[in-house]
């Protein structure tokens, strides 16, 4: 099919630009991209969550014990820009799968909340813990070794790239049946030998070191971290803006959310800047406007133009009735 | 410690405060199977509208509260009917999306009109106090626990002997058997959503002298509500008021006898969310939760 | 289908992306001003943005629409008060808009973060910050040349509370009071030292959390220990509730002595009675009694004259930072003016030499603990009393040279 050869080139040229700005680009462009990948691994990664029906309420949990444990190994052990992303992962990986473990069988809403409170009880355990974690104050980034501006927003390149290409992965593989029943009816994909809490593990363990992942390398690239900083409620809510605006459970939705999310971002703060608290006024008039009448996103609205409307009752499909097929 | 009986006292009056917040939020979750993530908005309008009326006309908040609750009713009324019906039968995720939007934007049109400086209502009441013994009782926290006795009291009351709360209590129950009784069941979640939000909002009147009024207050209330459900368990109102009083009590003795205890205080919630998660999902009188 | 719309999509968004170029212009003396303007320090950014721009207006009134021959372009910018935000306008600051002089951020988690992007360039400009008061700041920052402090350091705080407080002759217990958030854990460490130094006996340091419910808990505990004086280190937001619940359980401490939030209206308007008797610490309290400068009177009026000139056009007194961002603006456009120039070692070297009497005192720049360039470092402590007709002001207790009354004990 031709326009599968034009959806890979296109893939292929976002990758490449994900890769090449931070080389060529000049600051404006390396900052905006940076910011992009950063964002895009965290909507890809609640995408993937909720793909599996788990909706993550304090995804800046896992963002924030990434960074923590970024600088944390970076102060106090010295360790090198590689391995102190390796180290958030891994922090990730088992915070997901804890809380996987923790809510266990329970539904969907159980998950939501205890992701709030892991994402408030973090931030509390740092601000109490300052001699670890530089406390309220904040810590500045004391590494050995610097591996210089470029490496940086090189690496959020690359991370925001292997996160799709992971993405894409998982819903290629035949584990993606499995999360689609899930997200659809847990019991009955039990009875089907279907068995959630394995899979809940995998899928929050990945999703979750991959929003740790961003987190480390954010405080890499910001030099300094505090707690408000780490647990800001402000991640939660683009994560999870920027996949629904993009087009739930597909692939470019996320990416596309995020590179909306960004330039709605600054949009406003430029241009309603001087209005008190504008900007995150607009993101809740999104959230709203999206879920009631946007269900697709934008990806959703854009097919809806460029395809005949086929003779169906219903026009507002709601987000578990869309074709669950892996769109790219 | 002789410190016992002042801790008591203030875990008392605490735990008061605490289940008028948490009310509303069972109430919505038990007959309407949604979480108001805009709730602590609710109670932060509620402190604003109590704040204005004093400021602005020296009515005291104590009076001015029947007026909100009502308009609390009506705003809760509005909000259903314009947004939450939308997403009734959609998955959870809308449901949660859409109430956590509301709440933000609620927040932000509350910065822009009123800024972000903080407030507070001063009645005289709010400040004095008196002793029982060797105990001080601040009478702005006894009337607050006052207040949220008789609302409890009134709600409780509504559901068992009045013809639309019994007729929200078969909803709650069963949805399906409520509807084959002739009970519109919309209407009843239109109720019921318009009395949490009622509550929340007499929350926010109350809280107006007690604590200080921002727009960003709701979120920690709402957390901390969200805690007090789920030990209590989901839907159940007995269910809240044990879970607040346990959260009041921990909080409370913790920040007296551990050393440091006020800053680990506010953890406790969160502690006791993933506690019982772990232990017991129901809570201690809570409706089913596994997977559906 | 569904491949080519989203791959129209992003087809899109690259091309936008290869875009923009930034226009260069000569003649411009661009400033660069990160603001809260939403977000959690909104009240801050207000504050700073009103400052900077009456600043701005008043230097046309005074010298024309023009400084140095180039025109004034103010950049200013919201932070969301969120710091990667801010570290992103700093890069964007420094490396697109490539401006001459950075006056901001407001708030100390926005100023700290803003610190590593400029630091780590080489070319960066003049950065003035009449905010920001962590130590952790000053440390980071170090001795840099091109780095200038407007405002207080939390240690100036309490070196000067403890000043004032030792008026009251030797050997007074305290007990320090703080939050665990910023504000408190920052400051916690030089009360204790400065209020140990004075010769005074700490009998109690209570830790109370940011945003709780009940403080009656700490207070029982502050209560049986009898101090003589209550040192209190918390944000508005908790000091509000902090002072009502004082008031209300009946703590009997003869002397309850606070930081900045004594002289907020915020504060004082939701406290109401409650806040008779406590003290505060600032760089600017209205009714300060500063004299114009000689060599400026217009832009830099008396304090009297210039609080007078704000409530005519902001129908409100100034706060503080309005104050110091108002100050450090008028600097920054003089500095270009008397050098003629943007390059910022002459910028350096006039900043360094200046001295003016401003609404916010004298402007002077010298070195603090670890940083090179300190200016308003000396502050003034107040007193919340009670006017025979029943009104409270702030009356000042020192230092000696500014008082207009002398601190007196709390009567419950």
């Amino acid at each position: 099919m031709g326009w599968r050869i034009v959806s890979w080139s296109i893939w292929a040229l976002g990758f490449a630009l994900a890769l090449l700005i931070p080389l060529f680009g000049n600051p404006m462009m390396i900052d905006i991209t940076f910011r992009i990948c950063s964002l895009v691994v965290l909507a890809v990664s609640w995408n993937v969550m909720a793909s599996a029906g788990l909706i993550s309420l304090g995804h800046s949990a896992f963002f924030g014990l990434g960074a923590y444990a970024a600088i944390l190994t970076a102060n106090l052990a010295g360790a090198p820009f590689w391995l102190t992303l390796l180290v958030a992962i891994g922090a990730g990986a088992v915070l997901g799968s804890a809380l996987a473990l923790i809510t266990g069988r329970l539904r969907g809403i159980y998950f939501a909340i205890t992701t709030l409170a892991v994402s408030e009880g973090l931030r509390v355990i740092a601000v109490m813990l300052p001699d670890m974690t530089g406390g309220a104050k904040g810590a500045y980034l004391a590494a050995k070794s610097f591996p210089g501006v470029t490496a940086i927003n090189l690496g959020m390149g690359v991370a925001a790239v292997g996160t799709c290409l992971i993405a894409w992965t998982i819903s290629r593989s035949r584990y993606h049946y499995a999360f689609r029943a899930m997200r659809a009816n847990e019991h009955a994909s039990q009875m089907l030998g279907i068995y959630p809490l394995k899979y809940r593990v995998a899928i929050t363990a990945i999703s979750g070191s991959l929003a740790s992942l961003a987190g480390g390398v954010e405080v890499w690239h910001g030099g300094y971290l505090d707690p408000a900083l780490a647990f800001d409620l402000h991640i939660t809510i683009t994560s999870q803006i920027a996949p629904i605006l993009g087009g739930l459970y597909t692939l470019s939705g996320p990416v596309l959310g995020a590179i909306a999310t960004i330039l709605l971002g600054d949009a406003t703060r430029i241009g309603l800047g001087h209005i008190q608290g504008a900007s995150l006024l607009v993101f809740g008039m999104v959230l709203v406007v999206c879920v009631l009448y946007l269900p697709q996103g934008i990806r959703g609205g854009l097919s809806d133009v460029f395809r005949r409307r086929s003779v169906t009752c219903a026009s507002h499909v709601s987000l578990a009735k869309s074709a669950d097929v892996a769109r790219p | 410690m002789d410190l016992i009986p002042q801790a008591f006292s203030d875990a008392v009056l605490l735990a008061g405060l605490y289940t008028l917040m948490a009310v509303g939020l069972s109430l919505g979750f038990g007959v309407i199977r949604i979480i108001n993530f805009a709730q602590g908005e609710m109670i932060m309008l509620g402190a604003y509208g109590a704040f204005w009326l004093f400021t602005l006309f020296g009515i005291d908040p104590l009076i001015s509260l029947p007026l909100l609750v009502v308009a609390g009713f009506a705003l809760g009324w509005v909000i259903f009917g314009g947004f939450v019906v939308k997403v009734l039968d959609a998955p959870h995720i809308n449901q949660i999306l859409l109430t956590f939007g509301l709440g933000l934007a609620i927040q932000h049109i509350a910065i822009i009109l009123w800024t972000g400086n903080a407030r507070s209502t001063q009645p005289t009441y709010a400040t004095s106090s008196f002793l029982i013994g060797d105990v001080l009782v601040v009478h702005g926290r006894l009337v607050a626990f006052l207040v949220a006795v008789v609302m409890v009291v009134a709600l409780i009351a509504w559901l068992r002997w009045s013809e639309t709360g019994l007729a929200t209590r078969a909803v709650a129950e069963n949805r399906g058997a409520a509807t084959l009784m002739g009970i519109d069941v919309r209407k009843i979640y239109a109720l019921s959503f318009g009395v949490s939000c009622a509550l929340s909002v007499a929350t926010g009147v109350v809280v107006s002298f007690i604590l200080t009024i921002t727009p960003f207050m709701g979120f920690p209330m709402l957390v901390k509500a969200i805690a007090i459900v789920i030990l209590g368990g989901l839907g159940s109102i007995a269910g809240t008021v044990i879970g607040a009083i346990v959260l009041a009590f921990a909080e409370t003795f913790a920040s007296y006898y551990v050393p440091e205890g006020s800053g680990w205080a506010e953890g406790i919630a969160f502690i006791l969310i993933i506690g019982i998660l772990i232990l017991s999902p129901r809570g201690i009188r809570g409706q089913a939760v596994e997977t559906n | 289908m569904r491949h080519r719309s989203s791959s129209l999509l992003l087809a899109g968004f690259a091309v936008l992306a290869l875009g923009a170029v930034p226009a260069n212009a000569q003649d411009v003396l661009k400033i660069g001003a990160p603001v809260s303007t939403s977000g959690r320090y909104v009240a801050y950014g207000t504050q700073a943005k009103n400052g900077i721009e009456t600043a701005v207006e008043m230097w046309k009134t005074v010298r024309g629409d023009k400084v140095a021959g180039r025109s004034i372009e103010v950049i200013l910018r919201d932070t969301q008060s969120n710091n990667a935000i801010t570290v992103s306008l700093m890069n964007a600051y420094i490396q697109t808009d490539k401006v001459d002089i950075i006056i901001g951020p407001d708030g100390s988690n926005a100023a700290a973060a803003a610190v590593p992007p400029w630091k780590k360039l080489e070319d960066r400009p003049i950065w003035l910050m009449p905010g920001g008061s962590t130590d952790v700041i000053e440390k980071e920052v170090g001795p840099d040349p091109y780095f200038f402090h407007t405002y207080a350091w939390s240690y100036y705080y309490h070196e000067n509370n403890v000043n004032a407080l030792k008026a009251l002759g030797p050997q007074k217990k305290v007990a320090l009071l703080y939050s665990d958030g910023a504000y408190g854990r920052a400051h916690i460490e030089d009360a204790r030292s400065y209020v140990k130094e004075a010769g005074f006996e700490i009998v109690a340091e209570e830790l109370v959390r940011e945003g709780s419910a009940d403080f009656n808990p700490t207070l029982a505990k502050i209560r049986a220990r009898r101090p003589d004086i209550l040192y209190v280190l918390v944000q508005t937001n908790d000091a509000i509730q902090l002072t009502k619940q004082i008031h209300a359980a009946r703590l009997n401490v003869p002397y309850l002595v606070g930081t900045a939030q004594a002289q907020l209206r915020e504060w004082q308007e939701a406290t109401g009675d409650s806040q008779t008797c406590w003290t505060g610490v600032t760089t600017w309290v209205p009714g300060l009694n500063y004299p114009a400068d000689k060599k400026e009177p217009k832009l830099f009026p008396s304090a009297l004259d210039w609080e007078k000139m704000w409530f005519e056009k902001y129908k409100a007194s100034p706060d503080f930072l309005e104050v110091g961002y108002y100050a450090t603006t008028i600097m920054a456009l003089l500095a270009v003016e008397e050098t003629k120039s943007t390059n910022r070692d002459r910028l350096k070297e006039w900043l360094e030499k200046q001295q003016y009497q401003t609404p916010l005192g004298d402007s002077k720049f010298l070195k603090s603990r670890v940083a090179l360039h300190q200016a308003f470092g000396t502050m003034v402590v107040f007193q919340r009393q009670k006017k025979p007709d029943g009104s409270i002001t702030s009356v000042l207790v020192y230092p000696e040279q500014v008082a207009t009354g002398k601190l007196q004990p709390c009567t419950q």
